[in-house]
């Protein structure tokens, strides 16, 4: 125990550790994974688990480490913003801001857009501009009152209708895809089968 | 009807692109809603790039992303020394890399009128940033990130997560390495 020869090995191991501790995060696994808090301020839940075990983490700001496939990952902790940086500042200045999404309604029966969703599309332009998007998804949809088919059929030309404006109005059409689901996608739930609220196209601005 | 519809996917989904593209307002066909729920269906976008890229499909050679690019299941994502990558997938989760990440996007479908939802991805190596979208809302048991060390399952949403390069296999090691390009090929 007290062998020189360990001893040695010891001083080698500490001195390794030492330099290690001069490191964010001090030498412990860098295989970590944080909960943050979402946009919004709520805060949600990630499950961590491998061939030794799990751990949750609930709480803004906690974060485990896994050594190995193994080893369980440890108890929830705190990171430093100084590992915090290191380990995830340049993908956390990577991630894109959430799309922004705009509802748009119709006079019964046409593609012609009501006064008010008229008024909206400057405001649909105006983001697509300033985010410089590049992947713009128009989608028509219907209430769920008549034959499926025509309403596939009425919410596409409307979805259609959009497009078609929002070009005219300058935005490169190459990223814009449109699509029809129909009454399958209800914005609210309703006894109305005619419920005016889900006759709508949804403009997805990523 | 139901007989004509695997054709229909088939033969619609690139026209229907090519139609909007050219501005035709041809009278809708009643089977087109089918041809957005075929295979080829993007998984995602690409928001932003910083430094170098690359997306491994199908094994072609690598291909350079630039924003705008579409994303599609099985996508094997890298970055290298320095990079980023920012990604807006169809649920309108966001996604990120760090320099030196490699992400397989192995499962993702979203059609919620169909109840079809699925998000598996794969860190291999490097750091990533999430935060989740429609598919977790609706269905958080299908929503996990697998790395040689750990998964998660996430009920949302905002997280991050970091795998140290050398748990990768060999042959994920040697994807993206363009930085350590073998001798005698010229780096751009």
């Amino acid at each position: 125990m007290s062998a020189p020869r360990k001893t040695t090995g010891c001083l080698a191991a500490l001195a390794l550790l030492a330099a290690l501790t001069l490191l964010p995060g001090c030498g412990k696994p860098r295989n970590v994974v944080l909960l943050l808090p979402d946009p919004d301020g709520h805060v949600g839940q990630v499950v961590v688990r491998n061939q030794g075990g799990q751990a949750q983490l609930a709480q803004a700001g906690s974060a485990v480490r896994v050594a190995d496939a193994k080893t369980a990952p440890t108890q929830p902790e705190q990171l430093t913003p100084a590992e915090t940086e290191a380990l995830f500042g340049a993908a956390q200045r990577a991630l894109p801001e959430k799309p922004v999404r705009f509802i748009l309604y119709f006079d019964s029966e046409t593609t012609r857009l009501t006064p008010e969703s008229q008024a909206l599309l400057p405001k649909v332009l105006a983001t697509a501009r300033e985010r410089n998007s590049r992947d713009i998804a128009i989608v028509g949809h219907a209430s769920a009152a008549g034959d499926e088919n025509y309403n596939v059929d009425i919410s596409r030309r409307r979805a259609e209708a959009v497009r078609k404006l929002i070009v005219k109005a300058g935005l490169p059409p190459e990223g814009i895809e449109v699509a029809s689901h129909g009454s399958a996608n209800p914005l609210v739930i309703s006894a109305n089968p005619h419920e005016p609220k889900n006759r709508r196209v949804e403009i997805t601005v990523r | 009807m139901s007989a004509q519809r695997p054709l229909c996917k088939h033969l619609l989904a690139a026209p229907v692109v090519a139609l909007a593209l050219l501005g035709l307002c041809l009278p809708a066909p009643r089977t087109a809603h089918a041809a957005e729920a075929s295979a080829a269906s993007p998984a995602g976008s690409v928001k932003n790039v910083s430094g170098e890229a690359q997306v491994l499909r199908g094994g072609a050679a690598p291909l350079a992303l630039k924003h705008g690019d579409r994303i599609f299941e099985k996508d094997v994502l890298v970055t290298g020394k320095g990079a980023a990558l920012g990604l807006i997938l169809r649920d309108n989760s966001t996604l990120s890399l760090g320099p030196g990440s490699r992400l397989v996007v192995e499962r993702f479908l979203f059609e919620p009128e169909k109840g079809a939802l699925a998000q598996a991805l794969k860190l291999s190596r490097g750091s990533m940033a999430a935060v989740s979208g429609e598919i977790v809302k609706l269905n958080p048991a299908v929503a996990k990130v697998d790395t040689p060390l750990y998964s998660i399952g996430i009920r949302g949403t905002h997280f991050l997560l970091n795998v140290e390069p050398g748990h990768e296999t060999p042959e994920e090691a040697a994807q993206g390495q363009t930085s350590a390009a073998p001798a005698g090929e010229a780096s751009k």
